[in-house]
Parts: C-alpha cells; structure tokens; sequence
C-alpha cells in the first residue's frame, strides 16, 4: 500500500540567521514545526530537502543491528564542528600552544563521559594528497556490514523508490569506484554515530549534490534532527528512514536514552582521484 | 489476484480483462507537480494584484520574487514577457516592485538572529564553557616557536638558525640616486652592498642608542 504523505512547502528561509549558528547545538526554540508523519519537505525553489518515511523498516531487526552497531568505540574527536565546539590549538603539556587546531581537550572529555562513539564503514573520502581509501572499522568489523546488509539494502531501496533522480545521480557516481560501493547500493560509506548530539554542521565529505539516508536505532527520547534554515525537525523513531540533504546545516537536540543512527552516504572524490 | 496482476474467478480462472495498475507517484513527482501548482497560484495571486492597482505594489514584488525563484536559470523574463507583459506592466517596473519587496523582506530578516538563541541544556551549556576555557588558555599560552621546537632535538654543535625578514625603508632620494641604487641592486656587488647597508644603519642605531627594548616606549 503506498503511504500517505503530508507535503510540506516551505516558504521562509531564514539562510542569513542560520549561517551563524554553525557550532553551535541545536535548542527547542529554533523549530516551528516538528515532524512525526510522512513528510516531503520542499524548498520555495522547488527543490527537496528531506523526505520523512515513517515505521519502513522492521522493528525487530532494527533491535539486533542496534545491539551490534552499539559496540562501535572510536572518539568523535576529529569533527569538532559537529561536537558544537570550535577547533582551537592544543595545549602542550609543557604549557606552550601548539601548532595544529583539534578539538579542545575538555570538549572531547565531556564526549567520552557522555559515552559519544562513532564508526566508519567503507569509504573515506580522498582529502589533499590522501586518496580515498577503506576505514580501518571495515577491515576490523565486518560483523557490522553483515549484520547491516539487510536494511541498508532496504533504505537504499526506499531511497530508489522515492527518488529516483537523486539515486540515479548517486549510483552513477558510486558506480565509478565499484572498489568502495558498498554492495549493490548507491552509497560508499555508512557513518554510525553513538549517542552523539551533534552541534549544527553539515557533512563536507559527502558527494555534492547527493542525499543521505538516515535511520535511528535504540531506546531514546528526543534528538530531533533540525534543520534551522527552514526551522523544521524531524522526530525520528527507530524503524523511521529520512532522506535529507547533508549540506543543509542540521544538528540534534538533546537526547536521553542510548541512540545509535546509520547515515548511509556517497562519498566525495572516490573516482579519478588525482587524474588531470 | 495472481502475482501476475491478472483478476481470477472463484474457479482460480482468469478473466479476459487484466486489472489495471496506475503509476504511483515518487516525491520527484509531488515536487514536480507542488511547483506546478504553485506557479500556477502564484500566477493567479499576480492577476489579482495587479487588478487591486498599485497599492499592493510591494505585495506583488513578492509573488514575482517567488515565482523568480521556482524558474529555471534563464527562464524569468522569457515568461514575464508571456504571462505578464501583455497585462500593462513592464519588465523595468516589476524588477523595480521585486527589489522594493526584497528591501522590505530584508528589514524583517535582520530580526532573525533573535530567533535563534543559545541552547541551553546541560551538555549544551557545559560544551560551550569548555570551549571558552580551552579559548582562554589558547590566549594565554606562549607559542610553541619553530625553532625552539627544533632546537630540541638538535645537536647543540648546530649553529641555531636565524630566521630573516624583509626591512623596507622609506628613504627620499632623488631621480639620479634612485637609478644609481636600482643599478647597484641589479649587479653583481648587490650581496656586499646589502651588508655594509646593513652594518651602517646598525652603527647609526648604536651611535643614538636605539636598541629593541625601546621600541614602541
């Protein structure tokens, strides 16, 4: 049966106000409207910037990927815009300043008391002299990408079935570096961040122009996903899928209880990287 | 029903018309046809406003503006000059009532920053305060230089490298004397030159007792 969906045409863009918050968390008081239905959310140009699916995946197997995917363990230390904080130079142990900004010492400290973790599976993207390559998680963890296949196949089917231009795009691009396709989908990379409330950011090493496909795991209240240019959110449950676009500034909002969330996601600079 | 889409009778016979099935529509399509309509209500809103006369001259800027932003790169004045045109009123002048709703739209934004304040749960409070602790001691702390940081590991036989810089001064000379010096910098004695220059003026600052402790005093 095909769903119902409440269309949603925005109107006012609040894009100026919303440049500034970048780092910093999200709060109640900058949504108007939350979202816990089916929703196509249209920009005033016509475009896409997210479409709610609601219940489309099996609760029951979103509790055994939950109960493997939560044993993901590395520090969100290297996204400092996403921890809400701003990258600064490290202090030495000899007291001196450092060289190179990092996130700050006590902002990481805060996370790890938190219990924040993240993990990568698949590709990374190709940054300066570095090519894309596989995240260590992926050697390490291939439990993970088995225990995952089923619904990551079946957001990427969702995500075919509901737009199609969009995955056309993504899966053209994806196709060109079969290396880091992750089975037969149209994503490279699926990001599983634990716990992690993130500050307003958007995702800089995604492909351009491609969309990402989210869904929530675990026993948790709260972490809308906020998207503050349009001043809307989304309530995601676990077994509810939203594909949004990540170069929109989005963050969450506080959460309680435990939450893991998939992001699938094409990667940038996966083919041709280097070639003239 | 069979799997194949054709209708069955109670016998599990099929019959001779096969059930019909309608393409669904994909939210590309509900975007596709949201902007349609909307064009199309927007276009009517216009007439409407053009009809009230010139008071809703801002209001009608606005729609315009709207209708700017659902077309395609290229498409605007290609279809002012179809739809609206033959209404009376010009290119020039709906530019002029788009960039009056736009100022009028811009004085209400600056208000927007009001909307957003800080966060202020818990985590969100505690992030902040570590970020400007960690700010603060930034501030305070000496830089680690290059050179201390490598004479670290060096051995102490290595004379320390000095690091050099670019000294400009602003000396008046006349047309004669500044083609003499250009000359000078150009040929082959320029190395010398540059070092008896420098010894001179590190004379005169001796001999006025200028030293760098006294800079800026």
């Amino acid at each position: 049966m095909t769903p119902t969906f409440y269309t949603e045409q925005l109107e006012v863009d609040f894009k100026k106000a919303a440049a500034k918050l970048e780092k910093q968390f999200a709060a109640p008081t900058h949504v108007d409207k939350t979202f816990d239905r089916n929703t196509i959310v249209i920009t005033p140009s016509g475009s896409i910037v997210a479409v709610f699916l609601k219940d489309v995946l099996d609760p029951e197997h979103c509790k055994r990927v939950y109960k493997v995917c939560k044993t993901v363990d590395d520090p969100v230390e290297k996204r400092p815009a996403a921890t809400g904080s701003a990258s600064l130079p490290r202090i030495k142990k000899n007291g001196r300043r450092g060289n190179y900004n990092v996130t700050p010492q006590s902002v990481t400290k805060i996370q790890k008391r938190d219990n924040v973790r993240q993990g990568l599976l698949g590709a990374i993207a190709g940054t300066g002299k570095r090519p894309p390559r596989q995240s260590g998680l992926t050697e390490q963890r291939p439990d993970l990408l088995v225990v995952l296949r089923p619904l990551v196949e079946e957001a990427d089917r969702l995500f075919k079935k509901y737009l199609p231009t969009y995955y056309a795009y993504q899966r053209a691009e994806v196709k060109k570096a079969l290396e880091f396709r992750q089975w037969h989908t149209a994503f490279s990379s699926l990001y599983i961040p634990k716990n992690f409330r993130t500050g307003y950011h958007q995702d800089s090493d995604n492909l351009r122009g491609a969309l990402s496909v989210l869904f929530p795991l675990g026993y948790f209240t709260g972490a809308e996903l906020v998207l503050p240019r349009w001043r809307r959110a989304f309530a995601l449950e676990p077994g509810d899928l939203l594909i949004f676009d990540p170069q929109e500034l989005h963050g969450n909002l506080p959460i309680e209880g435990e939450r893991v969330s998939v992001v699938c996601y094409c990667a940038r600079n996966l083919s041709g990287y280097g070639k003239k | 029903m069979s799997q194949t889409g054709i209708a069955l009778d109670a016998h599990g016979e099929s019959k001779a018309k096969a059930t019909r099935r309608f393409p669904r529509r994909n939210a590309e399509d509900v975007a596709f046809y949201r902007t349609a309509y909307r064009i199309a209500a927007l276009e009517a809103e216009a007439f409407d406003r053009i009809a009230r006369g010139h008071e809703a001259n801002v209001e009608l800027g606005r729609v315009f503006n709207q209708i700017k932003a659902l077309l395609r790169h290229g498409e605007w004045k290609p279809y002012f000059a179809k739809k609206f045109a033959p209404r009376g009123i010009p290119l020039r002048t709906a530019t002029a009532y788009m960039g009056l709703a736009r100022e009028a739209d811009e004085r209400t934004k600056k208000a927007d920053s009001a909307l957003f304040p800080p966060a202020t749960d818990p985590q969100a409070v505690a992030i902040r305060e570590a970020t400007e602790k960690q700010r603060r001691d930034v501030a305070k702390a000496k830089p680690e230089s290059t050179y201390e940081a490598s004479a670290s590991t060096e051995s102490k036989d290595e004379k320390p490298r000095t690091s050099l810089c670019m000294c400009r001064l602003q000396i008046r000379v006349t047309e004669k004397q500044r083609a003499h010096i250009s000359a000078l910098w150009r040929s082959e004695h320029r190395a010398l030159a540059d070092t008896q220059v420098i010894d001179l003026l590190t004379t005169l600052c001796s001999k006025y007792e200028i030293s760098a402790s006294s800079e800026g005093e």
